[in-house]
């Protein structure tokens, strides 16, 4: 076959594989918007106008890649009269790495949280193989289950950062993985029943623990040092007893199968022996030789539990929405989820048709109406807090504040003649390198939407009178080349900063502000620091 | 509807979690399903000076865990091996000693109270630090407490001030974010904190000249306006909140306060050349100002060795002319009974002096003091055996303590807050004693 023909052939390929995939993702993002609408139909609601094109390029490009659009991208969006250019644009993001590195910080602020002392060394190697994992689009039942059945060291098996992250005193914790499998993966809060039965879920302490001692043969192997990057971890016996610490208090003496003795903290259960049990499982678990963990894994992610799919659609939907379909995002129960939501019925078994397909999932639901209503408050839906007739106003991430700073202020410009990309790494803001800022700007993790921006006093100095905004930077001195007029100069600032042109009473104020300045530069300067400094450009929104 | 949140009545049980949060998101009180945003926008609306506060407190925090034999319970009597090689002076108060590093503390003796019966479980660094400054065991429940510091900026602090509501400094602060995190309390009670006393409070000038700052913050809040209008939702309204308390801060006359150079050369060697005595020196004047809650962290207690050991008495020494210069002064300008100033680490040492010189952790009995507040002064609460190894009267647990402190400052510790989560938490958990020696 000649060179051409055959490249045609796969164009035509591509093309009609592209159209399927565009059938699905619009069969689903159809299907939810009949769901959304009649929760709206039945509480009497209205829903907002569809967003703008610079409110949804601005949205999806902070949801998906964790920063704000470029100048050029957006400009190129406004621009465009292509009928499909929303889709594109979400392909576009989707297959840029800047989206397994924002799904990353979003998974990784849950599996490995900062408060834990060892995080730096347990994430990085596990953040470039979580984003690797996103970026690959691999299902997410198979990246859990890489992270419940991760041995070997962290240095060589980066997914073991999951049970590095669950250790204490170097050792990993059966209590600790069974509340974060139970949370992050299932949706489930199940620490409360560490000590006592759930107080307002039907969760008893047994089930706390039946799940834990699935973990009770994992320990760390015969490593020493306090840096986590060299422990070993591993379910197999120790080889030689008298050199290797057989020292997993939770091992129960005498019992051939995963069992473990719950501890003096267990409440009424203290002392006893505890034997591993699938959740809500009618037999205890059969299996009589190490290791546990990959049977469990099989459990968790099969189509067949019922919390698993569902946790993933619903924490996905939360952080597009910032509110889940069911709040709190850990508060599934064995008689009530998913079903009280019928969305999240839906999304759950489509995920789990396509093959817990991420990126299936951000496409169907980035593809919706309700994903593309406008966030500003109306007075007809203020009484809508929970039927997603309007979109929230979002807080940003600490790390996503940092990167679309970075975006703004010193932007890495496309080759001439290339394409705007994502896919090109981000400047370091000077003098700030990108850790300490996320810790100065960071707020305790909110349950939904994670860490955000902390909006407090000292913060907020930072930002109004310290370096960062206050100095020449390459993102304005480009907009500012060849002269251009007031009125043109305000309008390249307000595409930089906020993603937009500026509305008529945006022109009047800036102009009348540049026009009675002195210095025109240090005028322009204000506006680009009045922007930055605002909440529009602070919020998803 | 509107009492099931309110934080003074309790929960019916019959709310689910669940439940509670959708009546946060109806707009049913103060918890919101998107964290703080509520109570900030709730906070934002609240009339100012809606209460006048009437106590303000003061954290002197001895990181590391002072010795309690060689400070506030010296044993004499004791052979050397527990005794250690200081001795114990008389103070102003008769049968009250004191470790021979606090004479100028020892004089004041008549305005403060050694509380001798501390008798924690923790002693381990990073969790007793936590359990002390909020007298929950760290990560119980999976809930992140607020120091000591945010619950006085909520309940004590005045929302609509120009200064901030709690104030630390000290070092090494940059180690610990457990200070500057406030908890379920969220971002309008953390601290500010002040790295370099030098420096002042960081980034609080204008970085342009006053005509042009003046000039863009009209622009910003012209245009923050717009947008939290348009975009009506607590994220919006929270940072529109946060923007005029910095904006406020930035334009206040009061921000003079954090600039020590303005205190006359003989205050500032009254209070000793250390970053502790500046520090001391900087929360009087803070809390002249009208700050509810300073903190001054003071690192380095952590004695295991002798050469550490040795150390510390330079330590002692910085808190004997901090320390009293500041009861000293707050007594004179009339503030103190309305000051409560607490000295304290994480836990005590060892009664015995180890084989390396120095002694090692121990929560099971230690000393803790306080100042003015309104207790009354020249007394001992508790105390230890001949050894400084039990406690054989008047035990004072974690939540006792915090109880007690809360109590003085006239917070109703028992009220229950709404944690994000729908999880209502009593500010001092239960089954506390109050020390009712320092009630009056």
């Amino acid at each position: 076959m000649r060179p051409i023909a055959f490249a045609m052939l796969w164009i035509l390929l591509a093309a009609a594989a592209a159209t399927g995939q565009e059938r699905d993702v619009r069969r689903a993002s159809d299907e939810i918007d009949r769901l959304i609408d009649r929760g709206l139909a039945e509480a009497k609601l209205t829903s907002a106008p569809p967003a703008s094109d610079a409110e949804f390029l601005r949205r999806v490009t902070l949801d998906i890649t964790g920063r704000v659009p470029a100048y050029e991208e957006t400009v190129a969006f406004l621009e465009s009269s292509d009928p499909a250019k929303r889709r594109l644009a979400i392909d576009r993001l989707l297959d840029s790495p800047a989206y397994g590195q924002h799904f990353a910080t979003i998974w990784n602020e849950l599996i490995t949280p900062r408060d834990k002392g060892s995080t730096k060394a347990v994430r990085d190697p596990f953040t470039p193989w979580l984003a690797e994992q996103f970026n690959r689009n691999r299902g997410w039942d198979a990246i859990v289950t890489e992270l419940l059945t991760a041995a070997g060291k962290l240095r060589d098996n980066p997914q073991t950062g999951f049970i590095a992250a669950n250790c204490e005193n170097f050792e990993p914790q059966p209590n600790l993985l069974a509340d974060s499998t139970a949370r992050l993966f299932l949706g489930i809060q199940l620490r409360c029943a560490e000590c006592h039965d759930h107080p307002f879920a039907p969760w008893k302490q047994t089930d706390f623990w039946e799940m834990a001692a699935f973990f009770s043969h994992l320990r760390k192997g015969l490593t020493s040092g306090k840096n986590p990057a060299g422990w070993t971890f591993t379910e197999s016996p120790p080889e030689d007893e008298m050199n290797e610490r057989f020292s997993v208090w939770h091992v129960a003496p005498g019992e051939s199968g995963a069992a473990l003795v719950v501890p003096q903290t267990g409440g009424k259960l203290a002392g006893q022996v505890v034997r591993a049990r699938f959740l809500r499982a009618p037999q205890h678990f059969a299996g009589t030789q190490p290791p546990y963990r990959p049977q469990f894994a099989e459990w968790v992610v099969s189509r067949e539990n019922p919390w698993f799919a569902a946790n993933a659609a619903n924490r996905m939907w939360a952080g597009l929405f910032g509110r889940g379909l069911v709040e709190p995002l850990d508060s599934f129960s064995a008689d009530r989820a998913p079903a009280e939501s019928a969305v999240l019925e839906f999304l759950a078994r489509e995920l789990a048709a396509s093959g817990f397909d991420l990126k299936h999932l951000i496409r169907s639901i980035t593809s919706s109406r309700a994903y593309r209503r406008t966030s500003q408050a109306l007075s007809q839906n203020e009484a809508d807090t929970d039927r997603f007739g309007r979109m929230a106003v979002k807080p940003l991430r600490p790390e996503v504040l940092y990167d679309s700073l970075s975006v703004v202020l010193y932007p890495v410009l496309p080759k001439p003649g290339a394409k705007p990309s994502t896919a090109q790494p981000l400047a370091a803001l000077p003098k700030t390198p990108r850790e300490e800022f996320v810790r100065a700007f960071a707020m305790r993790p909110d349950e939904t939407v994670g860490s955000q921006v902390n909006t407090g006093v000292p913060q907020f100095l930072k930002l109004l009178n310290g370096d960062l905004l206050n100095r020449e930077t390459p993102g304005l001195s480009r907009l500012l080349k060849g002269d251009p007029t007031p009125a043109e100069a305000i309008e390249s600032i307000y595409l930089a900063a906020l993603s937009r042109r500026p509305s008529a009473e945006d022109r009047l104020w800036m102009l009348e502000y540049v026009e009675g300045a002195g210095d025109r530069r240090a005028a322009y300067q204000d506006v680009l620091w009045t922007l930055l400094n605002s909440g529009e450009f602070v919020l998803n929104h | 509807m509107s009492q099931i949140p309110n934080p003074q009545s309790p929960i019916p049980n019959s709310f689910s979690r669940r439940e509670l949060l959708r009546l946060a998101a109806a707009g049913v009180g103060s918890a919101s399903l998107s964290g703080w945003f509520g109570a900030l926008a709730a906070r934002a609306a609240e009339p100012s000076n809606a209460k006048r506060r009437t106590r303000s407190c003061i954290l002197l925090w001895m990181d590391g865990g002072p010795s309690h034999i060689e400070t506030f319970d010296p044993k004499p009597d004791a052979p050397e091996s527990i005794r250690g090689d200081l001795a114990a002076i008389a103070t102003s108060v008769p049968g009250i000693q004191v470790g021979e590093k606090f004479p100028q503390v020892a004089q004041l003796m008549q305005h403060g109270a050694i509380l001798r019966g501390m008798s924690t479980r923790e002693a381990d660094h990073g969790r007793a630090r936590i359990y002390m400054h909020t007298g929950y065991r760290p990560g119980a429940g999976g809930v992140t407490y607020p120091g000591l510091g945010s619950t006085v900026s909520a309940e004590l602090g005045d929302a609509a001030a120009e200064l901030p509501n709690f104030v630390v400094t000290g070092s090494p602060l940059n180690k610990y974010d457990f200070l500057r995190d406030p908890g379920y309390r969220g971002p309008l009670h953390q601290p500010v904190v002040l790295n370099d006393l030098g420096r002042g409070l960081e980034n609080s000038e204008p970085a342009v000249p006053p005509a042009e700052f003046d000039r863009r913050t009209a622009l910003l809040e012209r245009v923050e306006g717009a947008f939290a209008r348009q975009y009506a939702s607590p994220p919006a309204a929270a940072h529109q909140a946060g923007l005029a308390s910095a904006l406020k801060l930035i334009r206040s006359d009061k921000r003079g306060c954090f600039d020590l150079s303005q205190e006359p050369d003989s205050s500032r060697r009254k209070y000793g050349e250390s970053d502790f005595g500046r520090g001391c020196l900087l929360a009087r004047r803070l809390i002249e100002a009208g700050v509810a809650f300073v903190e001054v962290y003071l690192s380095n207690w952590d004695s295991h060795f002798r050469d550490v050991a040795a150390q510390t008495r330079t330590l002692m020494s910085q808190v004997d002319s901090g320390l009293s210069s500041l009861v000293g002064d707050l007594h004179e300008r009339g503030l103190l009974d309305s000051t409560l100033v607490i000295w304290m680490g994480e836990f005590g040492r060892t009664p015995r002096v180890n084989t390396t010189g120095g002694r090692d952790h121990y929560a099971k009995a230690w000393s803790s003091v306080l100042f003015g507040g309104g207790i009354p002064g020249g007394q001992t609460v508790g105390a230890t055996d001949a050894q400084g190894a039990e406690v054989i009267d008047r035990p004072i647990a974690a939540s006792d303590f915090m109880a007690t402190i809360c109590r003085i400052l006239g917070i109703d510790f028992t009220k229950e807050i709404v944690a994000p989560g729908g999880r209502p938490i009593r500010i001092v958990e239960k089954d506390e004693r109050l020390i009712r020696e320092l009630l009056g």
